[in-house]
Order: structure tokens, then C-alpha cells, then sequence
């Protein structure tokens, strides 16, 4: 009897589970193929825009298998693919950006998406650079997400009339600024610590001190006159006194800790890129109006963009309808509207509509036309855009020394540079 | 051949009990030794292998000699994580067994509450790293932790901001590292403790010793395999630390904490550079070895000449 009786509660457990999992296959059904997408967007909204894209390709027929892997800035979703790649299971579609895109591609794992690209004429719809990073030897093997713009200067404005000070708009009159928040006893700029936020800040004061051309020679070129020479000392002289003007303790709090400070008002502004207007709409602030948003200001203006992108592969278990299909709808104007909306960034393919978006991204959009348009678009080396992972890595090594060094002078600084990168260059390329 | 007689006529009348008496044992032994000589030395060998290829994205077969290990003696972030682990390692072991060995020696005194103040110095071992470094990184923070709360009592000049210091940031680590360990070493020692024989210590006593003397003659010396085993494994977990750093400190300010897992996980993952990332590896596994080489020599040699006796 008893036995019966634990027999029929296992069935109906078995039962009940089964139901459920065909309650979440029938979201899906009918199939018509399966892609698996490798990815680190585990945060809320970022979860959520997946959602979406699940959801849009299913309502096409198609199953997307979200296999996030949670872990900051993405180094246990890479080591996640190496294994992957080692006991033959492939993933379709894995995050990866910036070179080492390229990087991938000589392993002769990636997946060619010039039909995709041809149907939805990303050379015409993607900008110029982005479409550029996208591709390998003359294929497309990877589809962008976004674009995320990286030199912004995020600004408490109540805080700074509290003071006294000035709105900035150059190089000098943020000093002034910076003086008198601190004559005020206001944390100047929150921020510092992390090596990955100073290289933010060494991002945004690069391109305002030394314009798109010195940038690109820098950090694209690895050109070891421009990485040793008299601009980039000033650029790490500027970051100096930036660090002045941080928060001495600020040491090991994270990102968002220090957007929270801004919008507090314990702490006037932040160097970051547009994803924390995220922390600050979830502050009950609005970007752009409590807020105030504007390039890191300088003698240049300039756009140093950071995009996400999904890489190919061919030889998975996935489909290659799917894999096709997931490219094609990342790169919907829906999707794009959607998910951009959510994640802070701007959408990267051309004409779509800003309309609901908020004002500093809609001023991202304008300066990012006006900066394609002068050639003044450059990757960020500090998101990976622009350099490899030993050769960004030897950079950050260098800014984190200066960073904690105040002995450290800024023309040593230029000199290590150039010859760390020289030699994780050499390192990554044999 | 004598006197081997006996016993083999006795194999030959049940020969094949015998034989299964006797290799038994080693068979059921294969599974796990194979499995160690795979997993263990197989990917030891394999990791040494990698050291010596251009390893880079993915690992590679491209015999390059030496030159990682040239590299990584060139580089400064990897003498940053080697005389860090220096300081660590030391301060760690050192302290770690005095604080044992004090605390042991007093809970041995036939105190009251004896059960409460073991859970109380036990307690800091059932958490993990993870959540000990986040503990310690909250305290310590100057501008919320044990420095705010000593200024907002008044003391408006004390200042401990080892934390964001990137030349004191090391001893912070040193810090939260024993009150982890230090309480489960007390519980090393008071076991030796307990199994000394107490015969001698009396005899001892009828001679006339006095209590520090019993302790320091008789008692510590004694105590010698449990000191053995306390300093092996607290030696191989300063070499293998790496999540109290990251949880703590997050190797910062800068890399000012790095210690050479860090490096070597850094390197062979983030950074696509799976042959320096092998060579930092190649080169801590020598250090565990050279460490405990020179001690399990003399412990067996030890014990050897102890069965002579």
C-alpha cells in the first residue's frame, strides 16, 4: 500500500515537472533549429533584454538557449568558451569584442554571416569602424549589439551650484571647478581605485587632450613615439590631477557605488561610460536633467565607443538557420530600440528612432554623426575595443602603477608604456 | 630457501586464494592511483609543457624554450606578486602559529567554558574566504569601516588606511588571512595538547620543574609533527591564495596585492596568455616543492632513525 502510494505522489511529481518543461518548450514550438548564445549579460536589464531577444526569435520559430555565465567584465564566460571549444562543444554565438574578434578568427572556428550581412546591407547600415571590427579577412563573422559611448562626464548639478562652481567646458575651467568642490568639502569626483575605472578616466582624458588622431596612433597603431611622447605625458599628468581630486578611499568600491555617491550628492561627478545612466534612473535621477551628461572636456572632441558584439561559430551543435536568425533579429530596428533603451547605449545601425530615449542619449547620437563625419571615432582601449587582452592588460598595468605611484613622473610613465605594450604585443602575436 | 619453505608450501595448497589475497588489494588501488597519475602529475606535466610553448588564446604544441620565463622575470607585476606572497607567506605562518599555540596553551589550563570558546574560535574557519575578505574589505575601508567609526567616537586624528595604501594594502590581507586560520591551528595544538602523555608531565613535576619550563621542555618539543603539519598546510594555502585577495582587496590599489595565483589566473585567462599563465604555475608548484622538501626530508629521516632506536 505504502509503496503504491509513493509510486503515485513520484508520478505526479514527474508528471507535474514534465508539464512544466513542455509549458517552456511550448514558447518556443514550433522549432525550426536551436542556437546557443554564450554570454555574461546576467544583470537585470541586461537579462531582461535577452528575454526579449529570446522571445523575438521564438514568435520566428527559432530557439535561442541563453547560456549566461555570470562573472564581471566577462573572464568567466571566455574561459567557459576555451573549455568549450576543447571538449568540442561549440557554442553558436559567444560575446566577444574588439580584436579579439580578429583574434578568433585564426583559429578557424568562426562562422561566415556575409548572407545576413548582404540581406540586411550592413555596410551601408552599420557606421564605417564597427562594421570594420566586425569583420575578418573581408567576412562577416560577428553581428554588434550596440554602441556605448565611453568619454562622458556625469555631473551633480545641484551640487556644483551648492559650491559655487562653474558647469566646465574645457580642461581649465573643470580645475576651477574641481578647486572649488573640494574648498566646499565635496568630494570632487567620485571614482578611483579599480584599475579598470582609472583606465576609463585615462580613456576620456586620451581623446579630450590629445584628439582622434594621437588616440588612434596610441592605442590602435601602438605607434611607440606616440605612446612615449610628450602628449600621452600629459595625459598621464592630467590623470594625476584627477586623482587628486578622487576619493582617497575610494579603493575597491565598485562602479556603481560611485554613481550612487553623484547622484547623492556626497560626490560631484564621475568619468564613466553611459551604462551608468542605468544606476542613476535607478536612483530616481534622470540623465540630463539632475544629471547633467557631456563629453570629458578638452581642446578635442572626439567619440570613444565600446560595442558588444556576438561572434559566430561554425561546427556547433546549433543550427545554422538559427545562428542566421539571431544575427539578423539582434540587428532589427525592434530589438535594437528595445534593448538599447534598456542597456543605456545608442542603437548601432542607422535608422532607428531615438523616440522615448532619454537626453544624453539622444546628445550621444549627435555627437557620434558629428564624429563620424570628422573622423574623430575611435574603439576604446580601456573596453577591449582596441587592443588584445595581453596588450590592454600591459597597459593597465602601467596607468595602475602611475595611478598608485606619486613618484612615479608622467614622462616614465609614456616610456613604460610604450615598451610594455611593445612587448605584450610581440608576446600575443608569436 | 629454508626458511621460505613453510610458507610456500602453504601457497601452493590454496594457490589461488593466495594470489587473490595477496593483489586484491593493489587492484582495487588502480582506479584512484590512475586517476591522480592523470589528473595530477598528467596535467602537472601538461602545464610545464605549456610554459615552454607560445601558448597564447588557446594552448598550443610551438616549442619556444624558455622565453616565457625570460618574460616574466621582466616583468614588474610578477616581482610585485612574488614579494608580496614573500611578505605574506612569512607573516601568515609565523603569526598564524603563535596565535595557535598561545590560545591552545591557555584553553588547555582546564578553563570553564571550554565548549563556547571553541565554537567562538572555530566559528571564523566555517566561513568561506569569499565571505571573510568582504567582511574585512567593509571594516577596514577608511571611510566606513574601523577608521570612521574610531573618528566619529572622537579620535578625530586616527587614521588606518592600510587598505587604500598601496604599500600597507599587503597587510591587510596578512590580517584577515589569520583571523581565519589561527583559530583552526589553536585546534591543531590543543589536540597535540591533549595527546601528550600527562605521566611525564607529572614526573616532571615531582623533579621540581616549574610550569614554563614544563612547557618549554617538555610540552612544545613534543608538539614537533603537530608544528610540522600546521606549517605544510598553512604554507601551501598562503602559495594557493587567491580568493581572500580578490574578495579583500581585489589585488589593488593598482596590482599592489597581487600574489602569484592571481598573476597566473590574470594572465593565462584574461589577458590570452596561457604560457606566461603556465610559467607562473610551473614556478609556484616548484616553491610548494622547494618548501617542503627540505621538512618531509628531515621528518622521514627522523622517523627513520626513531624505529632504529
Amino acid at each position: 500500500m505504502r509503496n503504491q502510494s509513493i509510486l503515485r505522489k513520484s508520478v505526479t511529481i514527474g508528471l507535474s515537472v514534465a508539464a512544466m518543461t513542455v509549458g517552456g518548450v511550448a514558447l518556443a514550438a514550433p522549432s525550426k533549429g536551436s542556437v546557443s548564445v554564450l554570454n555574461w549579460w546576467t544583470s537585470g536589464s541586461e537579462a531582461k533584454s535577452m528575454n526579449v531577444l529570446q522571445q523575438m526569435m521564438a514568435d520566428k520559430g527559432y530557439k535561442m538557449i541563453n547560456d549566461a555565465v555570470s562573472g564581471g567584465g566577462g573572464s568567466n564566460a571566455r574561459t567557459v568558451l576555451k573549455s568549450r571549444i576543447q571538449s568540442n562543444n561549440l557554442p553558436g554565438a559567444a560575446q566577444i569584442k574588439g580584436p579579439e574578434i580578429q583574434q578568433w578568427c585564426t583559429t578557424g572556428l568562426t562562422m561566415n554571416i556575409d548572407k545576413v550581412a548582404k540581406q540586411q546591407n550592413w555596410s551601408k547600415i552599420l557606421p564605417g569602424p564597427v562594421a570594420k571590427g566586425m569583420q575578418c579577412n573581408g567576412h562577416y563573422v560577428a553581428v554588434p549589439f550596440n554602441l556605448h559611448r565611453i568619454n562622458w562626464l556625469w555631473i551633480n548639478k545641484s551640487v556644483m551650484q551648492k559650491a559655487g562652481a562653474q558647469m566646465p567646458t574645457d580642461w581649465d575651467s573643470l580645475v576651477a571647478a574641481l578647486k572649488k568642490l573640494k574648498s566646499a568639502g565635496i568630494t570632487p569626483i567620485a571614482g578611483g581605485g579599480d584599475t579598470w575605472q582609472v583606465a576609463t578616466e585615462f580613456d576620456a582624458i586620451a581623446i579630450a587632450t590629445g584628439g582622434a588622431d594621437f588616440y588612434r596612433k596610441a592605442f590602435v597603431d601602438l605607434d611607440p613615439s606616440a605612446l612615449s611622447g610628450d602628449t600621452m605625458a600629459k595625459v598621464f599628468k592630467r590623470l594625476r590631477t584627477i586623482e587628486q581630486y578622487e576619493d582617497q578611499n575610494g579603493q575597491g568600491l565598485s562602479w556603481n557605488h560611485d554613481t550612487g555617491e553623484v547622484v547623492q550628492g556626497k560626490a560631484a561627478m564621475q568619468i564613466m561610460g553611459d551604462w551608468a545612466k542605468g544606476e542613476i534612473t535607478n536612483d530616481n535621477a534622470t540623465p540630463g536633467k539632475e544629471i547633467a551628461c557631456m563629453a570629458f572636456p578638452g581642446e578635442h572632441n572626439g567619440f570613444v565607443y565600446n560595442t558588444d558584439s556576438f561572434e559566430m561559430f561554425k561546427s556547433s551543435h546549433s543550427d545554422k538557420n538559427a545562428q542566421y536568425a539571431f544575427a539578423r533579429t539582434a540587428l532589427s530596428p525592434k530589438f535594437q530600440r528595445k534593448f538599447n533603451m534598456a542597456k543605456g547605449s545608442i542603437p548601432v545601425r542607422e535608422g532607428v528612432s531615438l523616440k522615448g530615449f532619454d537626453a544624453c542619449a539622444k546628445q550621444s547620437q549627435k555627437d557620434f554623426t558629428a564624429a563620424e563625419k570628422n573622423n574623430a571615432l575611435v574603439p576604446s582601449f580601456s573596453q577591449d575595443m582596441a587592443e588584445n587582452g595581453a596588450v590592454k592588460g600591459a597597459i593597465f598595468d602601467v596607468i595602475a602603477k602611475f595611478y598608485n605611484d606619486k613618484s612615479m613622473t608622467p614622462e616614465a610613465a609614456a616610456k613604460a608604456m610604450a615598451s610594455q605594450a611593445k612587448q605584450a604585443k610581440m608576446m600575443s602575436q608569436m | 630457501m629454508a626458511e621460505s619453505s613453510p610458507r610456500a608450501a602453504q601457497a601452493a595448497a590454496t594457490p589461488w586464494r593466495r594470489r587473490l589475497d595477496r593483489w586484491l588489494p593493489k587492484f582495487s588501488l588502480v582506479p584512484s592511483g590512475l586517476a591522480s597519475l592523470i589528473f595530477i602529475y598528467g596535467f602537472i606535466a601538461w602545464t610545464i609543457w605549456l610554459s615552454l610553448t607560445n601558448s597564447s588564446l588557446l594552448p598550443t604544441n610551438n616549442f619556444a624554450g624558455l622565453r616565457e620565463y625570460k618574460v616574466l622575470f621582466q616583468l614588474d607585476i610578477w616581482w610585485v606578486s612574488v614579494i608580496n606572497l614573500a611578505i605574506f607567506g612569512i607573516l601568515y605562518v609565523a603569526i598564524c602559529l603563535a596565535i595557535g599555540l598561545f590560545l591552545a596553551i591557555m584553553l588547555d589550563q582546564k578553563i570553564r567554558a571550554e565548549g563556547w570558546l571553541r565554537t567562538i574560535y572555530l566559528y571564523p574557519l566555517a566561513l568561506s574566504l569569499i565571505v571573510t575578505g568582504v567582511v574585512w574589505k567593509w571594516l577596514l575601508n577608511p571611510s566606513l569601516g574601523l577608521e570612521h567609526v574610531v573618528q566619529s567616537l572622537g579620535w578625530t586624528g586616527f587614521s588606518f588606511d592600510w587598505l587604500v595604501n598601496p604599500n600597507m594594502a599587503i597587510y591587510t590581507v596578512v590580517i584577515a588571512a589569520v583571523w581565519q586560520a589561527s583559530g583552526f591551528v589553536t585546534a591543531l595544538f590543543l589536540a597535540g595538547l591533549r595527546g601528550i602523555d600527562s605521566s611525564i608531565i607529572k614526573a616532571a613535576q615531582i623533579d621540581g620543574a616549574s610550569l614554563p619550563r614544563v612547557y618549554f621542555s617538555i610540552i612544545i618539543p613534543s608538539l614537533r609533527p603537530v608544528f610540522f603539519s600546521a606549517i605544510i598546510l598553512l604554507v601551501s594555502l598562503a602559495i594557493k591564495s587567491f580568493d581572500l585577495v580578490i574578495a579583500l582587496t581585489g589585488g589593488g590599489p593598482g596590482y599592489s596585492t597581487w600574489l602569484p595565483a592571481i598573476f597566473m589566473y590574470n594572465f593565462g585567462f584574461n589577458r590570452g596568455q596561457i604560457g606566461l599563465g603556465a610559467a607562473a604555475a610551473t614556478l609556484m608548484m616548484a616553491a610548494v616543492a622547494l618548501a617542503m622538501l627540505p621538512m618531509l626530508i628531515a621528518e622521514l629521516k627522523e622517523r627513520r632513525d626513531g624505529r632504529t632506536h
